[in-house]
């Protein structure tokens, strides 16, 4: 029955998307070259119009758990949602006679990507090649990832489970947008979970596609353009994202998609543009709430390309800035204002955990107890010595492989060789060069001034760095351009073919080395777990020691919930508040104290423990232990730490 | 959203973009740790699989 919900709601969102977005843009009147750069404008249409009719369903269907509490959040009530909305779109039709002429949306080629074999349309095939066998790296193992297991699964899982789209747990990781879990708990629903752990490489052929539009703003160099894209989407740090089922990739892309509808909307179709591009905005919220720095970006673009982009008639574009700006936003809250008033209502803060100080107490926001997102200075450390010390990182990595050797040949080059330009002489394309290099720097900005300097979240400038960087190949001379395009693609694939290999090793070491077919093998865990009667509610209490902290527990949170997806989980944060002593310390083993009543509130069945843990017993409780792993089933060696599985007697 | 066509640079302008270019990518490859690490890595994980499948 899922199954065919699923499946019947994914096919009315396309082809009502396909319907609707003849509406938006008519390609008659781009004022795009009509070499086909049309087609991929129309791509990105359907795009932001389909996503935007996948998720925001479930959202009113959240609205309406949130306001009558009823937990109607699954894919049957938002079949008949979208169902509803296509009749009374396709009866708005026959009495107004407005229906549009049909568009092809998807073509077997977009005819800007020309399939001559220049150095773009070579590398741009090789990054095709490369994405399906990441793909197919992808669906041979199971979900990988700390965010991903932590909670953006989780809370997938538990959302399709109760119906609802309220808070899993108060923790603060666990109370952003949830865009992501909707997807993926969505594709639990009817695909297996192999194939779901590829559920992000979409979103890097997502962000190609925007990159490539986007680029065509500031050159129409197609050999430039396909440089720099590929080299954007190849970045280490990139194809990382694209791995593992984390909303990094899935929120830049859309961003992405967002600057381009941003600029590409032109005469009077800018408004359309415009709607699009909030649109893609709030969903970039939704995945992942940090591109709100970008987003507040865009919006003031909107309103500064109608202000200045007017003839110089200021009478004239104020209010047609403030006309644009006010469709923008609306626009980006139509898609997005479902977790805002979630947070508001649950926990007293519609940016949740987000907490200024000084204006969010005037407001009367909550702060979160367990969190702060500014001054987190020592996760910096990881990557440098000192603040300084980033002017040189590009150049200078340590610890693991971000940016790659393509970001340090050509993005700072880049914005160095822009701003230059921009500052002498040369007038075209200033504006959107400019927008570009101030998208980047704004971007940038809030992330050092922020603190949390991790470079992830600096992602958001990638989709401005690379029309930049397109520009700049595009502006050089015939022989010192030779040069540099082979420079540049020898980087791209020195980079691009480290995560390959990294890719490829780990697919060998999971199939040939060793045996990780299975799901409690891959995840290592007692295989008892995938055999608990459906619904069994499992209290994670294991705290890993193997990194010194929480992040090994919190990623315990999704594999609890068994092969099949059907116990229940409670995650560590949760245990923590609910049974220990002190409970916003999630960094250091904890003592537990477990009651009957405490037990009883959340059903507990059973507990996964890991290793020697200090548990203090109510009177009236017992723990019978029903399945434990000591060793290795990757390794064949004998755990550090026994991962153990405690059924719950309640005595009395 | 056609971009206009710009003065493009230089033939001077151009050879400082390109060297300097190649200037970044040697830096690079020389002065990146992270970088040699994860090719040692992955040089090593390639030997132990050929080690195993004994070829």
């Amino acid at each position: 029955m899922v199954i065919v919900s699923s499946l019947i709601y994914v096919s009315l969102a396309f082809l009502f998307a396909a319907r609707i977005a003849r509406y938006v843009e008519p390609p008659t009147c781009l004022e795009l070259p009509p070499d086909g750069g049309s087609r991929l404008h129309l791509f990105l249409v359907w795009t932001v119009v389909a996503w935007s009719l996948f998720l925001v369903p479930f959202h009113f269907l959240g609205f309406v758990d949130l306001a009558l509490g009823y937990r109607v959040v699954g894919p049957g009530y938002a079949c008949l949602v979208l169902g509803a909305s296509v009749i009374a779109f396709l009866l708005w039709e026959q009495v107004t006679g407005s229906r549009r002429k049909p568009v092809r949306f998807f073509s077997p080629r977009f005819a800007a990507i020309k399939p001559a074999p220049t150095l773009g349309g070579i590398l741009l095939g090789l990054f095709a090649i490369g994405l399906l066998f990441l793909g197919f790296v992808r669906i041979t193992g199971y979900p990988i990832r700390l965010e991903g297991l932590a909670y953006h699964l989780p809370i997938g899982v538990h959302t399709f489970q109760t119906g609802s789209l309220g808070i899993w747990d108060p923790a603060f990781m666990h109370t952003y947008p949830a865009n992501q879990s909707l997807y993926l708990g969505f594709l639990l629903g009817w695909l297996p979970e192999q194939l779901v752990s590829a559920a992000n490489i979409p979103f890097l052929a997502l962000l190609a596609l925007a990159l490539f539009g986007l680029s065509r703003a500031v050159t129409q160099d197609f050999d430039a353009i396909s440089l720099a894209t590929v080299g954007v989407v190849t970045m280490p740090i990139v194809m990382q994202a694209s791995e593992t089922i984390e909303s990094d990739i899935s929120g830049i892309a859309l961003l992405a998609l967002s600057a381009y509808f941003t600029l590409a909307g032109s005469g009077t179709h800018r408004r359309g543009c415009y709607v699009l591009a909030g649109l893609a905005a709030g969903l970039a919220f939704g995945f992942k709430s940090l591109h709100l720095v970008g987003i507040l970006f865009l919006a003031a673009l909107v309103a500064a390309r109608e202000y200045f982009g007017n003839g110089g008639d200021n009478e004239q574009g104020l209010p047609r800035a403030a006309r644009s700006f006010s469709l923008f936003v609306a626009a980006s809250l139509a898609a997005s204002s479902f977790w805002l008033i979630r947070n508001y209502i649950e926990l007293g803060n519609p940016l949740y955990p987000v907490f200024i100080p000084h204006i969010f107490p005037i407001l009367g926001w909550a702060e979160p107890p367990d969190a702060s997102i500014v001054g987190n200075l020592a996760t910096q450390l990881a990557y440098v010595d000192s603040g300084w010390e980033w002017l040189i990182y590009p150049w200078r990595e340590r610890g693991s492989v971000n940016l790659g050797p393509f970001f340090a040949v050509a993005a700072p080059l880049s914005i160095v060789y822009a701003a230059w330009r921009l500052s002498g002489r040369g007038r075209a394309n200033r504006f959107t060069l400019s927008a570009m290099s101030a998208g980047c720097l704004v971007i940038t900005a809030v992330w050092w001034l922020l603190g949390d300097r991790q470079p992830r979240y600096a992602m958001g400038a990638l989709g401005f760095l690379a029309p930049l960087i397109a520009w700049t190949l595009s502006q050089l001379d015939r022989q010192a351009r030779v040069f540099f395009n082979y420079t540049v693609v020898f980087a791209t694939l020195l980079g691009f073919s480290l995560s390959l290999f990294s890719s490829g090793l780990d697919l060998v070491r999971r199939t040939i080395l060793t045996d990780q077919s299975a799901r409690h093998m891959f995840y290592e865990y007692p295989p008892e777990i995938n055999r608990l009667p459906a619904g069994s509610v499992i209290v994670n209490l294991g705290f890993d020691h193997r990194d010194g902290g929480n992040h090994r527990t919190r990623a315990w949170n999704y594999p609890l919930f068994g092969k099949a997806l059907t116990n229940r989980v409670v995650s560590f944060s949760e245990a923590v508040r609910l049974f220990s002593a002190n409970p916003y310390e999630t960094q250091a083993a904890p003592a537990y104290r477990l009651t009957v009543e405490g037990l009883r509130t959340i059903k507990a069945t059973h507990l996964f423990v890991i290793g020697a843990i200090d548990i203090d017993l109510e009177e009236g409780l017992s723990l019978i232990e029903q399945d434990r792993l000591d060793l290795s089933p990757v390794t064949k060696t004998l755990l550090a730490e026994p991962r153990v599985l405690y059924q719950i007697r309640y005595v009395n | 959203m056609t971009p206009k066509q710009s003065g493009k640079a230089s033939p001077a302008e151009s050879t400082v973009v390109a060297f300097l270019g190649c200037l970044s990518l040697a830096v690079y490859l020389l002065g990146n740790a992270a970088f040699q690490q994860k090719i040692r890595l992955i040089l090593n994980n390639i030997a132990k699989v050929v080690e195993r499948l004994g070829w």
